[in-house]
């Protein structure tokens, strides 16, 4: 089959994405082989489609995830999004709030078993109380109070004295 | 549709937040890159990125699974696009005069389209030409050659997304690629 021009061209887009038959392939190939004007359009098709598919992926803003979770927060009045609400922090809340309890816990017996063991272990080493009182006199070279050593007894000085008051 | 993309999706409906957040992971850069090479202002890509993964965790529940999830990602993707474009259109603001020069560092004014071998490719000059040509197309030729030739989708994908039969996608297609190419020729004179 013969084609003009405009009927190669027609072909151009079809041909480029292989989706043509056999005879209008072998017809487009024809006349571009004889088409000096139609095989440079078909060049310039060629190389604009490649230059198309060769663009370089732009990279989006590396904080989209974010933006759009917080655009979703606002327009859901809280919803969705939440950080305050949502259930890792309630749990993190939750967890806090356990180990907190729990060091408490463990502080208050450790204190109540302390002293338990202080009682138990350490009984006061209180001297005994003397049940009567040593004697004490005046040091006549020194002149300072000397502990005689003698246990003071009830005199009958002392019982008058009482007597008396 | 393989059994973990089934419990994703059950997880998705669920509003599971570390899923949500597995989908827009894994679709972010396609998505920008069909957004940012529709509207051609990277700006205006990235306020259209958000809103699209909102959309997607607003209407997931919808999501059927009669096509791909990607698919599906990129029906609301194009959907979003055309709205803005509209609306873009409402305040006068041509495609053209937003695209975004930043992009493009160190691109000079509409040089040859077509370069000779020994300048051939010279990434963002070659880059913004095509933008700029891209942004002249008819919304409907512009919606087909984007998800054809720069995102690779199969002309099936493509009728999923844009909702028409693939007669009608191979004949935008072809529209869009001849009408790109005469705007590259003519800019080459």
């Amino acid at each position: 089959m013969n084609m003009d021009h405009r009927e190669a061209m027609e072909l151009f887009s079809a041909y480029q994405d292989g989706d043509v038959t056999a005879e209008e392939r072998a017809s487009l190939e024809a006349h571009l082989a004889q088409c000096a004007a139609c095989a440079q359009e078909w060049q310039r098709f060629r190389e604009m489609v490649s230059s198309l598919s060769g663009l370089l992926p732009i990279t989006p803003p590396v904080d989209t995830v974010v933006q759009v979770k917080q655009k979703i927060r606002r327009r859901s009045a809280g919803r969705f999004f939440n950080t305050d609400n949502s259930l890792s922090t309630r749990f993190g809340v939750v967890s806090f709030t356990l180990i907190l309890a729990f060091m408490l816990g463990y502080l208050l017996l450790q204190a109540v078993s302390e002293i338990s063991v202080f009682e138990a272990s350490a009984p006061l080493d209180i001297p005994p109380v003397r049940d009567s009182a040593t004697d004490i006199d005046i040091d006549t070279d020194s002149g300072r109070l000397v502990d005689t050593g003698r246990h003071h007894t009830d005199t009958e000085g002392d019982a008058a004295q009482r007597q008396v008051k | 549709m393989t059994s973990r993309e089934e419990r994703h999706i059950q997880r998705l409906k669920q509003r599971d937040p570390a899923a949500f957040e597995e989908l827009v992971r894994a679709h972010q850069t396609p998505i920008f890159n069909m957004l940012y090479r529709m509207l051609g202002n990277r700006e205006e890509a990235e306020d259209l990125l958000q809103e699209v993964f909102v959309a997607v965790f607003k209407q997931i529940d919808g999501f059927r699974g009669e096509a791909s999830l990607t698919t599906w990602i990129y029906r609301i993707a194009t959907n979003h696009c055309i709205n803005r474009q509209k609306y873009n259109r409402r305040r006068a603001q041509h495609a053209s005069e937003s695209w975004d020069a930043n992009h493009s560092a160190g691109a000079e004014a509409m040089p040859s389209p077509f370069p000779q071998p020994d300048e051939a490719l010279e990434g963002a000059r070659m880059e913004r030409r095509l933008q700029i040509a891209i942004s002249e197309l008819d919304e409907e030729q512009r919606i087909v050659l984007v998800l054809r030739d720069i995102q690779n989708l199969s002309y099936e994908e493509i009728e999923q997304v844009v909702g028409v039969p693939g007669g009608t996608v191979k004949s935008r297609l072809h529209r869009a690629r001849m009408a790109l190419k005469e705007k590259l020729t003519r800019g080459e004179g």
